[in-house]
């Protein structure tokens, strides 16, 4: 049993960890430029234009945010997934959730590309219905299985990665300018994107928050919750709304990044334990620091050229899963 | 699942090679200025010695000597802007590639073999060919379709504006139809010609040659068919000359394009995706740092049409390089 007051010290020091990673990401970059330049870049404010100004508040610090946001994101969707489904597998990459959501926006993004205002909704949308299904599939009167569960999901990502292959053949003169999208990249994602997404982002921590207890419920098991006088379906539907609405904003946003939403809510359950009352702050925040690292390394290690970070964290968080494989960790 | 990984490996390989031959960062125009002047006075030396219409002798004989010694009666394509050359040429071949790009209008009626990646392999047996001329490009997937089928093939490169000349040398020479190659020839020569006079005297832009959208896209070097035209022209292409790109298409870092900072930018819109000038640049003015850019400072972003730019023919080959003069001089 890990103590309350180790568990809040943890959680405190990863968010500080979080904060000090996203000063140092601000200041590393393909192009070189010193730390008292940075300093009074950012001091001086948008006053004076010119090329450093144009680095560091266009390109660097709108996407340093955003990694930390999606980061956070997509955390604790996997965590919220975690605890619906009974499940350490579950995530929004496994469960079909991203690739939902993905297939949606393509065929907004190749298809119809006159409707690209909806792409939020669609990601939503597709989501949703992933979810959907694989919640169909996987409930049984008795519960949920967790094997139902990660074989639905490969239905599901299946049926969405075919649609996402059939869209890249039938509209291949278009995939170059989905290729950095459908591998998840914060390349050239400015302040338009981080206007889009903190405020639904903000909306969807705030829920969280509530959500916790919930979550603390439902992960003692069905019975428990019943006992406790709750309503078990209901908490679980609104639980996976909440999981999906976040991931799907995300994907929204930068596209396809895969096991953010896994390795880091279990790492999170490593440090500070199953509470959710601390698990889930702790997911957030070493969501946010562990795709700022994927970011950040894929913009630096090959500049001039931007590796997108879903490539990053696929590369890295692959090998990583197995090892918890291995471990018997799951 | 599996095609991402495949995407994401490609990507890799791609940055692993781009980092390979990566040198010190930073701009380096100035001393890669007298280096491209030798090159120059290098093509104008070769100029003299080859032939007038520009295309390399060698490459030339080499590419000849790949077709069978005698002349089929029945020949099939599988690549569209071949396609185009024999209908220029005026043969008719008995099998054209199934595309979404426009074939020539005279040859509706002749029978579709299928898409020029995967051709059906039944209906080309059933034509009965002697003869299938495809792109270099896909060489390893044809030869490997075709193996044991016993038809003779041939290759043609058509990648580039040099490599459309070529192979229309190739084709004209081969079918003896020696007049109409020259007429067709000569009449692109003297409007390289033409161009190189209007544009006597005058600097060039640097330019940088992007597909895709403003916060998704990928930049394009002198590989690229718009990239090879440029070069043709004469103008300093960014790619190569500051971000060192050394695929066809390269996800590269927004900072560093703020720091090359071209003069002029070429947008190849994708399909007939209806985007215009004035969506483009709507997306634009949301992402603080193209707004930046000097190309949208002096109103220099050009969005091109991809029926003309986006698929190599050479039919449209004089109002590709018009177009591209025309902004160049303007």
């Amino acid at each position: 049993m890990i103590s309350t007051t180790r568990s809040r010290i943890i959680v405190i020091v990863t968010f500080v960890l979080t904060l000090i990673a996203a000063i140092v990401a601000i200041g590393l970059g393909s192009v070189h430029i010193t730390i008292p330049e940075i300093l009074s870049t950012i001091l001086n404010g948008r006053t004076n234009e010119g090329v450093y100004t144009t680095i560091i508040w266009d390109i660097r610090l709108p996407r340093v945010l955003l990694a930390l946001i999606i980061g956070a994101n997509i955390a604790i969707s996997g965590a919220l997934l975690q605890a619906v489904m009974g499940n350490p597998l579950a995530d929004p990459g496994l469960t079909g959730v991203t690739s939902g959501a993905a297939a949606f926006v393509l065929i907004i993004m190749l298809a119809n590309p006159e409707f690209t205002s909806y792409i939020p909704i669609a990601a939503f949308v597709g989501g949703l219905l992933a979810a959907t299904i694989v919640y169909a599939l996987a409930w049984r009167r008795s519960g949920i299985s967790p094997i139902t569960i990660i074989l639905s999901g490969v239905a599901v990502n299946a049926l969405g990665g075919g649609i996402i292959g059939f869209l890249s053949i039938m509209y291949s003169d278009r995939l170059p300018s989905a290729v950095q999208w459908l591998n998840g990249s914060l390349a050239a994602k400015g302040n338009a994107s981080l206007h889009m997404i903190y405020p639904y982002a903000i909306i969807g921590w705030i829920v969280s928050i509530f959500a916790i207890r919930k979550a603390n419920i439902i992960r003692l098991g069905d019975q428990v919750a019943v006992n406790l006088g709750e309503n078990v379906t209901r908490i679980r539907i609104m639980l996976s709304i909440l999981a999906v609405f976040l991931a799907a904003i995300s994907v929204a946003a930068i596209g396809m990044i895969g096991f953010v939403g896994l390795i880091v809510p279990h790492m999170a359950r490593m440090l500070v334990g199953s509470d959710y009352k601390y698990m889930l702050p702790m997911s957030m925040a070493m969501g946010a620091i562990v795709l700022l690292i994927a970011d950040t390394g894929g913009r630096t290690l090959f500049a001039p050229l931007d590796i997108p970070a879903g490539i990053i964290m696929a590369v890295i968080g692959g090998p990583y899963f197995l090892y918890l494989m291995r471990k018997k960790a799951f | 699942m599996k095609k991402w990984v495949w995407v994401s490996l490609l990507v890799i390989v791609c940055a692993l090679a781009g980092c390979a031959k990566q040198e010190e960062k930073g701009v380096e125009k100035e001393a890669d200025k007298p280096e491209q002047q030798e090159v120059a006075t290098d093509e104008k030396e070769d100029a003299s010695e080859a032939l007038e219409d520009g295309v390399d002798e060698e490459a030339f004989q080499k590419a000849l000597a790949s077709f069978p010694a005698e002349v089929p009666d029945k020949i099939v394509t599988t690549s569209v802007p071949l396609t185009e050359m024999l209908h220029l040429l005026g043969i008719t071949p008995v099998g054209v590639p199934t595309s979404t790009n426009p074939l020539p209008k005279d040859f509706e009626a002749i029978t579709k073999i299928g898409s020029p990646m995967a051709p059906d392999l039944e209906v080309i047996s059933s034509l009965q060919t002697g003869l299938i001329i495809g792109a270099s490009a896909l060489q390893s997937s044809l030869d490997q379709a075709l193996t044991g089928m016993n038809i003779p093939t041939a290759y043609l490169p058509t990648e580039s504006y040099d490599d459309l000349k070529l192979s229309f040398k190739v084709l004209g020479t081969y079918f003896g139809k020696e007049d109409k190659m020259n007429e067709v020839l000569q009449s692109i020569v003297a409007k390289e010609n033409e161009l190189e006079t209007q544009g006597k005297g005058k600097e060039l832009p640097s330019v940088m040659l992007v597909i895709g959208t403003s916060d998704s896209f990928m930049v394009m070097n002198e590989k690229s068919y718009l990239g090879s035209l440029v070069e043709r022209l004469g103008a300093d292409n960014i790619a190569q000359s500051v971000l060192k790109a050394e695929s066809t298409y390269s996800p590269m870092n927004l900072e560093d394009i703020v720091v090359a900072d071209p003069d002029m930018i070429f947008v190849l819109a994708s399909g007939d995706h209806g985007a215009n000038e004035d969506k483009f640049k709507q997306e634009i003015e949301k992402n603080s740092a193209w707004t930046q850019l000097s190309a949208y400072k002096n109103d220099k972003i050009y969005m091109l049409d991809y029926s003309t730019f986006g698929v190599t023919s050479i039919a449209n080959v004089e109002t590709a390089l018009t177009t591209i003069a025309d902004y160049f001089y303007k």
